[in-house]
């Protein structure tokens, strides 16, 4: 190499160290001391397109909610070609009324709900899920802290007792059948609350508050696995949550995303579109569901006033 | 060198000690902003990572406190996380968020900036490197997160960059100092440094200098191990190669001038030829020797082309041969040919090398004038052909063959050693004329063409050499067959002599006059004077060889002749006086008995034995007589030819007549038993065969010779006739012959038939006489 070759690239190098300071990046020049807006302020957000919109149970944080269905719509649109929203009913209102008056289109839901919105609104379901065992069933357990001395349902009496939401399945449909199959009424209790989640029923029963609660199986064989909680007893296998479509929504397009749910593989090719789909209740994917499945919990839930009126 | 380096040379302090300091100066400076650029880069790089992965790691964060207040649009629990952010964080500027269907919720105490409403939506579902703005407060990257998926809820983080900035100058301020204090440090350090290193190197560029100006037994005492200790031994090693090799180049020197004295004073040329450039082919340099030989002074020489004063014939060679020598091919001397100044030329031996002068590559011609040499050799060849060829001719000539023979091997050897083709030799024949004796290359015929006519014949008569034209209509190399492709255009002539005559004519032809030349001529003269006396011996030979052949038959006649007169007289003693005694004997033996018995008879008896004894003597006399006559040695010549006359010619009726002087001298002994030999078989033979009447007997007596002459009128001969059946003649003339030559003399015979026989005989007397 060359004496003037040599030269060139030192400076080179240098001239590349001083200019590399930069990041060459442009900033955008904003203001923060003028043209203040005084009150409240909408955020400019462009106009949603329309889209089916899709809501759901609220079962965990609503945040992994939105973020699980959220990714299930995603999926949806992509495998239909039309377009999905998801839509997250507040607080004040239901996911059953949201159906029923057309404000949602689609729904995950649990059996209490479709109960409901069948009852309602002729809302059908389409499919229902599978569980971590790949049954399209699923089972509520009664759990006590793990050193009590409650041994059986019939010990229940008069002791306290937690539930689940009040429109939960799995925490609070079955398990009043499961008391009511050992002959116990609520008015046996010394007490019952219902909470919004069976992660608070859970928090309720280990720390001490409650004697016993009802909560889903999965959710209960895990606690009872790290020796929080002692399981007093399953229930017997029921339909298992699923989605439900509007009265509003097409049949044909009811159809069409029950054939693309049932195509669904979310512990395989689908795994990578849907966000922690194994902490739903449909961690298999989904079966094909008939209203009939759901006659015997149809009738406690209209027994103990969950279809009312 | 470099241009470059040259012209930074320039501008650079001559001092080594200013130009380390100046260089390490430079070094720290460049290296102060290397290192300046460097950090610079490095920290804001860092801290610009840094506070993305800070600025995003808590925009997540707070995303994910907030996404569930803003999903249940708790805005006042996103209100008091906002406010925590920002108060707990100096770097965050601001913070805003909003949820479904509600308004944005901030941090700024006095209104939503406007302008921030352009980072709304956020670019990305997650913050990323966010999004730079510049604002009055400085730099502020705003990082916004979606933290619930498909729903239009945001958190936007305002961080502010001040802090890079800030560090970033503190990290300058901090380079610089150290690059100034590095600068003074490295100027002391540099300073010092060259001082203690050059220190050695200018007492090496003293010592340098010395060893330059011829101190070569100059040395450094400097310790070994460093770079300047090596440098140094180097110099010590350098000047003790350079010691030696200035006296190896002195004793070289000395060696060569002595080799080109000597090569000048023996005669050696010496000469530089330029072999490269402009002046390729010019004389660099010449010595006196090799000036001399081209006639020249050496400077008239310096310049010249070399070419100019070769032979044209030698150019071409001399080419080959330098071409040869660059290329390290050539190491045997060749031979040129050089013009001098006075156009005379000189063959050279020369031989050459390769050398550097002058700081050009230049041929060293070495030459040697070799042209006396070549003329001996060349004188030495001309006298090997000619010994050659005189020592083939004399071999041919000392063989005993014919001279034909003689001369046609002569003739091919004369042209072998001349390398001639064509030849021929004239001799002359016994009645004057001319004969083609032997040729060689003349055309079938060519024996026949007139010698004479030719220019050439004059040599015959002048007995001079001659070189003779073919313009001549009658020149002899008309008949001569050329030998293609050069026609025989000349002939030369060369006399063949013998005893001072001119015996014949020697000539060669060929096509060119340079075949002539002086030498080649002398060489033919003495050929031939070598073939005239090859031939006279020749015939010599053949006269002594016919000579010997006579007296061996006349020897072997004597011989016999001997034997039969040996018989003769022993028949004749034992037919006559053997018979004759005998009788004698008997009758003595008869007298002995009768002088016992018959006494009378006695007397008678003597009587008869007395006659019987004198005719026994008579007879005796008669042998004796015939053997040889007492009067030859009592009376001399004249009286014994007279009695033979008398006893072999009157005795039977030839009537002789003496002419003979009356009173002369005794003649010495053997002329007269010669002269009466030669009479007696001269007369012998009148009586046996000439049928003469009258011969007539003449001795006159000279000073110097006598001279016998006996002539007869009897039916004579012919002289071829008395040949015998070999061609010789009677043995009988030929003894008569033989004693006149054994005496030096001469015997003529003169006859033809029926006109007698004149017989003469003269013999020299010498000092012999009485």
């Amino acid at each position: 190499m060359g004496l003037k070759c040599k030269l060139s690239l030192f400076f080179c190098i240098v001239l590349f160290l001083l200019l590399a300071a930069c990041t060459g990046e442009q900033p955008a020049s904003v203001s923060l001391s003028q043209n203040l807006l005084a009150g409240e302020v909408q955020p400019p957000l462009p106009a949603e397109p329309a889209a089916w919109q899709f809501g759901f149970d609220r079962r965990l944080e609503p945040k992994e909610d939105v973020r699980q269905i959220a990714s299930l719509a995603n999926w949806l649109q992509g495998q239909t070609g039309l377009p999905f929203k998801v839509y997250y009913s507040i607080s004040s209102s239901s996911v059953v009324d949201d159906l029923c008056a057309g404000r949602i289109d689609f729904a995950a839901v649990g059996t209490v709900s479709y109960l409901q919105a069948h009852h309602l609104c002729n809302a059908h379901i389409l499919v229902r899920g599978l569980n971590a065992q790949n049954e399209d069933v699923y089972r509520a357990a009664i759990i006590v802290p793990a050193n009590s001395p409650l041994q059986t349902l019939t010990d229940l009496r008069g002791h306290t007792f937690a539930f689940g939401a009040p429109n939960s399945t799995q925490g609070h449909l079955i398990p009043r059948l499961m008391l009511q199959q050992a002959g116990l009424t609520l008015g046996d209790l010394l007490s019952h609350t219902f909470t919004n989640s069976h992660a608070a029923t859970a928090n309720a029963v280990t720390s001490g508050r409650y004697d016993a609660g009802a909560l889903q199986d999965t959710l209960a064989e895990d606690l009872a696995a790290r020796g929080l909680v002692r399981i007093l007893a399953f229930s017997n296998p029921y339909p298992a949550s699923g989605i439900v479509a509007g009265p509003d929504v097409p049949s044909k397009t009811a159809e069409m995303v029950q054939q693309a749910l049932l195509t669904l593989d979310p512990a395989g090719a689908d795994a990578g579109a849907l966000y922690h789909w194994e902490r739903t209740e449909m961690p298999q994917g989904f079966v094909p569901a008939r209203d009939e499945d759901y006659e015997e919990l149809r009738r406690i839930a209209r027994d103990i006033g969950l279809l009312e009126p | 060198m470099n241009p470059v380096l040259h012209r930074l040379d320039r501008w650079l302090p001559r001092r080594l000690t200013s130009r380390i300091t100046l260089a390490l100066v430079v070094i720290v400076v460049l290296a102060g902003l290397i290192t300046t650029g460097a950090i610079n880069w490095l920290v804001g790089h860092n801290l610009r990572e840094e506070l993305i992965a800070s600025g995003e790691a808590l925009t997540l964060a707070l995303g994910e406190n907030l996404a569930n207040a803003l999903i249940e649009s708790d805005l006042a629990t996103v209100q008091e996380s906002l406010d925590s952010v920002v108060s707990n964080n100096d770097d965050v500027v601001y913070a805003f968020a909003f949820g479904l269907d509600s308004p944005i919720v901030h941090t700024f105490p006095n209104g939503f900036p406007a302008d921030l409403l352009h980072t709304i939506p956020a670019t990305a579902q997650t913050p990323g490197e966010g999004v730079l703005l510049r604002t009055e407060q400085g730099m502020v990257r705003d990082f916004g997160y979606r933290p619930l998926d498909g729903l239009p809820a945001e958190v936007h983080l305002g961080i502010s960059q001040a802090r890079i900035g800030r560090v970033q100058a503190q990290v300058t301020s901090f380079v610089f100092i150290l690059t100034v204090a590095g600068c003074l440090a490295a100027a002391v350090v540099a300073y010092g440094f060259s001082r203690m290193v050059t220190f050695p190197l200018v007492e090496l560029t003293r010592r340098v200098k010395r060893l330059g100006s011829g101190h070569l037994d100059e040395r450094i005492d400097l310790p070994p191990g460093d770079e300047v200790g090596d440098l140094a031994a180097a110099f010590n090693h350098m000047a003790a190669d350079i010691q030696t090799a200035i006296h190896q180049l002195q004793v070289s020197e000395a060696g060569y001038r002595d080799l080109l004295t000597a090569a000048g004073t023996v005669g050696e040329g010496i000469a530089l030829i330029c072999d490269e450039g402009e002046n390729e082919g010019t004389f660099l340099f010449v010595n006196e020797a090799f000036a001399h030989l081209a006639g020249f002074q050496p400077a008239d020489l310096v310049g010249v082309n070399a070419a100019s004063i070769l032979h044209p014939d030698s150019l071409a060679a001399a080419r080959r041969n330098w071409q040869a020598i660059r290329a390290g091919n050539s190491r045997s001397p060749y031979e040129l040919t050089l013009i001098d100044r006075h156009n005379q030329p000189h063959i050279l031996e020369t031989t050459g090398t390769i050398i550097e002068y002058q700081g050009k590559r230049a041929l060293v011609w070495f030459t040697r004038d070799i042209s006396e040499r070549k003329a001996r050799e060349k004188e030495l060849r001309r006298r090997n052909r000619e010994l050659t060829a005189l020592n083939a001719v004399a071999s041919a000539a000392s063989e005993p063959l014919p001279p034909d023979e003689i001369l046609n091997r002569a003739l091919h050897q004369v042209l072998t050693a001349l390398d001639l083709e064509t030849g021929w030799i004239f001799i002359r024949t016994g009645d004057g004329d001319t004969k083609l004796a032997a040729s060689h290359g003349l055309a079938a015929g060519g024996a026949t063409f007139a010698f004479p006519d030719c220019a050439c014949g004059q040599v015959l008569t002048e007995g001079n050499p001659a070189v003779v034209t073919a313009a001549n209509p009658n020149c002899v190399v008309r008949y001569a067959s050329a030998i293609p492709p050069q026609p025989l255009a000349y002939h030369a002539t060369v006399p063949l002599k013998a005893r001072g005559q001119t015996v014949g004519a020697l000539s060669v032809a060929a096509g060119s006059l340079k075949a002539f030349d002086e030498a080649e001529m002398a060489l033919l003269a003495t050929v031939g004077q070598q073939i005239g006396v090859a031939l006279e011996n020749a015939r010599l030979w053949e006269e002594v060889r016919q000579r010997e052949q006579v007296r061996g038959e006349l020897l072997k006649r004597i011989i016999s002749a001997q034997e039969e007169e040996r018989r003769c007289i022993a028949r004749e003693l034992h037919d006559g006086i053997g018979q004759s005694l005998n009788a004698l004997v008997f009758g003595l033996n008869t007298v002995d008995a009768s002088l016992q018995q018959k006494s009378e008879q006695v007397p008678t008896q003597i009587a008869r034995l007395k006659i019987s004894a004198s005719d026994t003597v008579k007879e005796l006399q008669n042998i004796i007589y015939d053997l040889r006559p007492s009067l030859l040695d009592d009376l001399g010549l004249v009286m014994a030819l007279r009695w033979y006359a008398q006893e072999r010619l009157q005795a039977h009726g030839v009537q002789v007549t003496f002419d003979v002087p009356q009173q002369g001298p005794r003649l010495p002994q053997q002329i007269e038993t010669a002269l009466f030999r030669i009479g007696q078989e001269a007369m012998t033979n009148i009586g046996k065969h000439a049928q003469a009447r009258h011969v007539t007997i003449s001795l006159q007596i000279g000073p110097e010779d006598v001279r016998l002459e006996i002539t007869d009128d009897g039916v004579g001969f012919a002289l071829n006739a008395l040949a015998g059946q070999d061609g010789r003649p009677a043995w009988g003339l030929l003894g008569m012959q033989e004693r006149a030559n054994l005496l030096g003399g001469e015997l003529a015979i003169e006859s033809e038939p029926g006109q007698g026989v004149r017989l003469s005989v003269t013999l020299p007397l010498g000092d012999n006489t009485g």
